[in-house]
């Protein structure tokens, strides 16, 4: 298998989004600027890592859906860990997010449920655990006021945060595309049945897979609320629909096996620029909801007419009843 | 001998494994009224008992359209609690406006069944039922944030104070209508050809499709149905409160998903009912009800609630795939 970042689809995706920043940075003033453009890939740096993990749920043929959650609840650990020093904070949040990705997995795996629903149990009980941590179930303060300093420096337009994603991005598009582990996940999700008669574990592609997402979605929280110096039990609630929608954009199929974590970062990078982009004409953040909504549904049907299965199989369907008919009345 | 036996005794009440689940369930909620009213004297007086029945109506009315879409093996709709803020604020300005009680009423279900008719028309092509209803509801709570500017919309209450706070033979109306909706929807499931054809594309889509049955069709109005019967909720609690914010139905989808997976209607489809999501409404509505009132934190209400919810899911599972091997 030869690994081709640069298909005819991937392109376009790649001109889709360089001409929507064209078009803003035209039309709004101040849009193409150093400042804004930093600003997009700080945005890009959170919800990047975050699709990244959904991402490899996607392709294993699930979805989480509690990322949301997990983010909450690692934000807060890590804030509550921050008397340790910034790595070991993040460190301990991220572990959490692993065990809870482990539990999840197996789960799921073991029992074959479907995850869809398993997850939005999971969505529950982990955004209980995010107000059963603060105790007021109020906003939680950093207390040590230079932390935060390291994570906001700047260096060209990046920052040792959207470093971090983008090195995450790297290294988990190796792992899926070079290792033996990796591969496995993209066979099954791709084929699951075929993968399971040629001998591939059913399982450990679900429970990896689940992993990565608790993990980066706990990293992700962990940094974002260290960045912004406080946590809240209530906060990203809305962290799913646009990870699910960045994936989907980045070529990510929800029927499994296809799409490359280049592809993440590229959707991802979409979604920020049009949000950037609606945040400066001075549009409510509810407009912003809206896009992202609308992108969502118009990305689900250009997927669905060109990836899915069940696509396929409407049109071989179609092309069967115009035989049918044809043959009707080639007798008649 | 055997043969004779067994037909004369097919018509007999059995102990099938479903009733032992509805059974089950009740068991639930009893045991967590005996707690409650042991715990917590108020807890059963008949203005509490009111208040929780009234809850859950509300979570049941769009949790029983739910069903509808679990049956026919679409799992859930994440844009119910969308539904019903935009319903209630469609219906409050319509009523502020002056209109009368019923074409209010037919403007909020002309929208839900628009709502309903787009993603199920998206489900019936083959899209994902979770992701499209993320997207349709991130798009559906924008609208209603755009409409509406974040301001409270206030309804001239009167006109329709009937169907929010009116008590016929001592029962709040929106329990009346909650049992009425379940037992139409009951007769619908199980004595319609379209009811028939929700649980069979549920349970086998193949063999649906291969039956003739337009098994599309069917998605798209489970969709309605689902998206309907959630408008229900909108315009119910403006009947009741008088005004609509976007902010209304906070948490209404987890309750909904929660009262239909505690129910156990089964989430790969074609089995279930909308009985039993009634039954899983109640439980789901006591436990939230007792937990509220013996003043349970936020973290500890959500936390027992996702793993009730998780512990059902699993649960039921597992008794299936062993009866099913």
């Amino acid at each position: 298998m030869t690994y081709r970042f640069f298909t005819p689809a991937m392109i376009s995706r790649i001109g889709i989004v360089v001409l929507v920043f064209i078009v803003f940075g035209v039309s709004v003033p101040n849009f193409a600027t150093f400042d804004n453009v930093f600003a997009i890939f700080e945005y890009f740096a959170f919800y990047g890592m975050v699709a990244a993990g959904i991402a490899a749920t996607m392709l294993v043929g699930e979805l989480d859906l509690s990322v949301g959650s997990v983010a909450a609840v690692a934000g807060i650990i890590a804030i509550a860990a921050s008397g340790l020093g910034l790595l070991p904070a993040l460190l301990i949040a991220t572990a959490m997010g692993v065990v809870y990705g482990l539990a999840q997995g197996w789960i799921i795996a073991k029992t074959g449920i479907n995850s869809l629903v398993f997850t939005i149990a999971t969505l529950i009980m982990m955004r209980g655990v995010a107000f059963m941590l603060t105790p007021t179930a109020q906003i939680m303060p950093l207390d040590r006021i230079g932390m935060s300093d390291f994570l906001k420096t700047q260096i060209w337009i990046l920052s040792p945060t959207s470093i971090t994603t983008i090195t995450i991005m790297v290294l988990l598009g190796l792992f899926l595309g070079f290792t033996r582990w990796g591969r496995e996940m993209m066979a099954f999700g791709g084929a699951r049945h075929e993968a399971r008669a040629a001998g591939v574990n059913t399982r450990r592609p679900i429970i990896i897979a689940f992993i990565i997402s608790g993990a980066l979605a706990s990293l992700a929280g962990a940094i974002a609320s260290i960045k912004s110096a406080s946590a809240a039990p209530f906060s990203y609630e809305g962290l799913l629909l646009i990870a699910v929608t960045a994936a989907l954009v980045g070529g990510i199929s929800l029927y499994g096996g296809k799409g490359n974590m280049f592809g993440v970062a590229i959707g991802t990078l979409t979604l920020n620029v049009l949000s950037a982009g609606i945040a400066l004409r001075g549009a409510a953040i509810y407009v912003q909801d809206l896009a992202t909504g609308l992108v969502l549904l118009v990305v689900l049907i250009v997927e669905f007419l060109t990836e899915s299965p069940q696509r396929k199989a409407w049109s071989e369907r179609r092309a069967f009843e115009r035989q049918l008919a044809a043959a009707a009345e080639a007798k008649a | 001998m055997t043969l004779a036996a067994t037909s004369a005794s097919e018509p007999r009440f059995r102990m099938t494994r479903s009733r032992w689940f509805n059974l089950a369930l009740l068991g639930i909620v009893i045991v967590v009224l005996i707690i409650g009213g042991v715990t917590q004297p108020e807890f059963l007086t008949p203005d509490n008992a009111i208040a929780i029945v009234r809850a859950a109506a509300l979570i049941g009315i769009a949790a029983v359209g739910m069903t509808f879409i679990t049956l026919s093996g679409n799992f859930v709709s994440l844009s119910t609690q969308q539904t019903a803020v935009l319903s209630a604020i469609l219906f409050a300005m319509a009523l502020g406006a002056g209109w009368s009680l019923l074409p209010s009423v037919a403007v909020v279900f002309a929208a839900a069944l628009v709502l309903g008719l787009i993603q199920g028309w998206f489900v019936a092509l083959g899209l994902n039922s979770i992701v499209t209803s993320l997207g349709a509801g991130a798009a559906i709570f924008g609208i209603a944030n755009v409409i509406t500017d974040n301001r409270t919309v206030q309804a001239r209450s009167d006109v329709a104070d009937f169907l929010g706070n009116s008590r016929p033979l001592g029962i709040p109306i929106q329990v009346w209508i909650f049992a009425g909706l379940t037992a139409i929807t009951m007769i619908v499931l199980l004595k319609t050809t379209f009811g028939r054809q929700v649980k069979l594309i549920g349970s086998n889509r193949d063999t649906a499709r291969a039956s003739g049955i337009r098994v599309g069709r069917v998605v798209i109005w489970s969709f309605v149905i689902a998206s309907v019967f959630a408008s229900i909720c909108g315009i119910l609690l403006v009947a009741q409160v008088g005004q609509a914010k976007v902010l209304n139905f906070e948490d209404f989808n987890i309750s909904v998903v929660a009262a239909v997976l505690v129910g156990g209607t089964a989430i790969q489809g074609g089995e279930g009912s909308t009985l039993r999501t009634a039954i899983g409404a109640i439980v789901i509505s006591t436990l939230d009800a007792y937990m509220l009132f013996a003043q349970y934190e936020t973290g500890t209400r959500l936390v027992i609630t996702g793993v009730v919810v998780g512990l059902a899911v699993i649960s039921f599972n597992w008794v299936r795939t062993r009866s099913s091997t």
